[in-house]
């Protein structure tokens, strides 16, 4: 078959299928065929290394198929919907940011008054009556759950973030899909952390629980003797007036 | 290569082929065609049907001392696409090759 026959061809099976641009199809195979005669290639060779122009025609999808309904009125739909949506999700993340603050409190208080224990010094005379040992060991379990809440702060945070940037995300990928735009593949809702730190992150956690857990018993104990009573924090006057 | 393996595949490579540099159609058909065996043909409808999905678009413009030839380039979306398939494939192909491998017939190394 020769390029001439090749590409009426081609268009005679194009327009059958009611296929759109036929021009633009045509000409990327009339450039298919310059190339490969410039490498010298026959037209007969070219046009049988392409293959019949009726199943190449079969190949292209006629106009109006998989092209969903588009219109402004789904559109609209939608933006009100993801509009009314939006009030839910602000308190979304409200609660969110909310406990990254919390969190983030609660690691600068212990850090604060764990130093202070461990240091044996009470510069605002705040801290109530706490032998030296005890205090110490209770230091070092403030400073564990700092270590803990510091931890829970940032992986808060970087939910936080991470939420907000997928709800977004989602409420571009529904009005593209209403408006039959290409739609984006969605995004992980959770933090995605690398190896590395993950492993870093988990080791801290670990760590800082441990820490927690055995200076609190340890503590205790240390306190309770101290005092001589199980309500140590009673026979002290901690929380007397 | 089995037919099967190769559908999935020619959308992903001719979006991988895209990402590093706009070109025409017949530079990308010619170089997926010198590497599958694929017809001569079958790149041109698979490259219509990802500029009608969004994923590239085309633009004419003037290579060097020739005519106006028509590009094709990733658009936003479409490099969203590619990554996020290429990742998916990848991570296909490396479970295949570990469920392959462990199937206990390893292939004879010629020292044994």
């Amino acid at each position: 078959m020769n390029q001439k026959t090749f590409l009426s061809d081609l268009e005679k099976n194009l327009s059958e299928r009611n296929i759109d641009d036929i021009a633009g199809i045509v000409e990327e195979y009339e450039e298919h065929f310059k190339f490969k005669l410039a490498d010298g290639y026959t037209e007969d060779e070219i046009a049988a290394r392409l293959g019949s122009p009726q199943e190449i025609a079969a190949q292209y999808k006629p106009s109006g198929t998989g092209q969903p309904v588009g219109n402004s009125g789904m559109k609209a739909l939608v933006a009100a919907g993801l509009s009314l949506l939006f009030i839910p999700a602000l308190s979304m993340i409200i609660l969110f940011f909310g406990w990254v603050i919390v969190l983030g409190a609660l690691a600068v208080a212990s850090t604060a008054l764990g130093v202070l224990l461990i240091g044996g010094i009470d510069p605002v005379g705040l801290i109530p009556f706490i032998p030296g040992f005890g205090a110490v060991v209770m230091g070092v379990c403030l400073l564990g759950l700092a270590l803990l809440s510091g931890i829970g702060a940032v992986y808060c945070l970087r939910y936080a973030v991470q939420w907000v940037k997928a709800y977004f995300h989602w409420n571009r990928r529904c009005l593209a899909r209403a408006t039959g735009r290409p739609v984006a593949p969605s995004i992980a809702a959770v933090p995605q952390f690398t190896p590395r730190n993950r492993r870093l992150l988990r080791l801290l956690t670990g760590l800082s629980m441990a820490v927690f857990g055995v200076s609190f018993i340890l503590g205790y104990i240390v306190l309770a003797l101290s005092a001589g009573a199980l309500e140590f924090w009673h026979v002290w006057g901690w929380f007397v007036s | 290569m089995n037919n099967q393996y190769k559908k999935g595949v020619v959308e992903l490579c001719i979006l991988s082929l895209l990402s590093r540099n706009d070109t025409y159609g017949y530079d990308v058909a010619d170089t997926l065609t010198r590497h599958m065996e694929l017809s001569d043909g079958a790149v041109y409808p698979i490259m219509r049907k990802l500029k009608d999905d969004g994923l590239v678009s085309t633009y004419l413009a003037e290579p060097s001392g020739g005519p106006p030839r028509k590009y094709y380039t990733l658009t936003q979306t479409g490099r969203k696409v590619y990554e996020a398939e290429k990742k998916d494939w990848l991570a296909f192909v490396r479970t295949i090759e570990k469920i392959l491998e462990d199937d206990g017939h390893e292939p004879k190394n010629l020292s044994e």
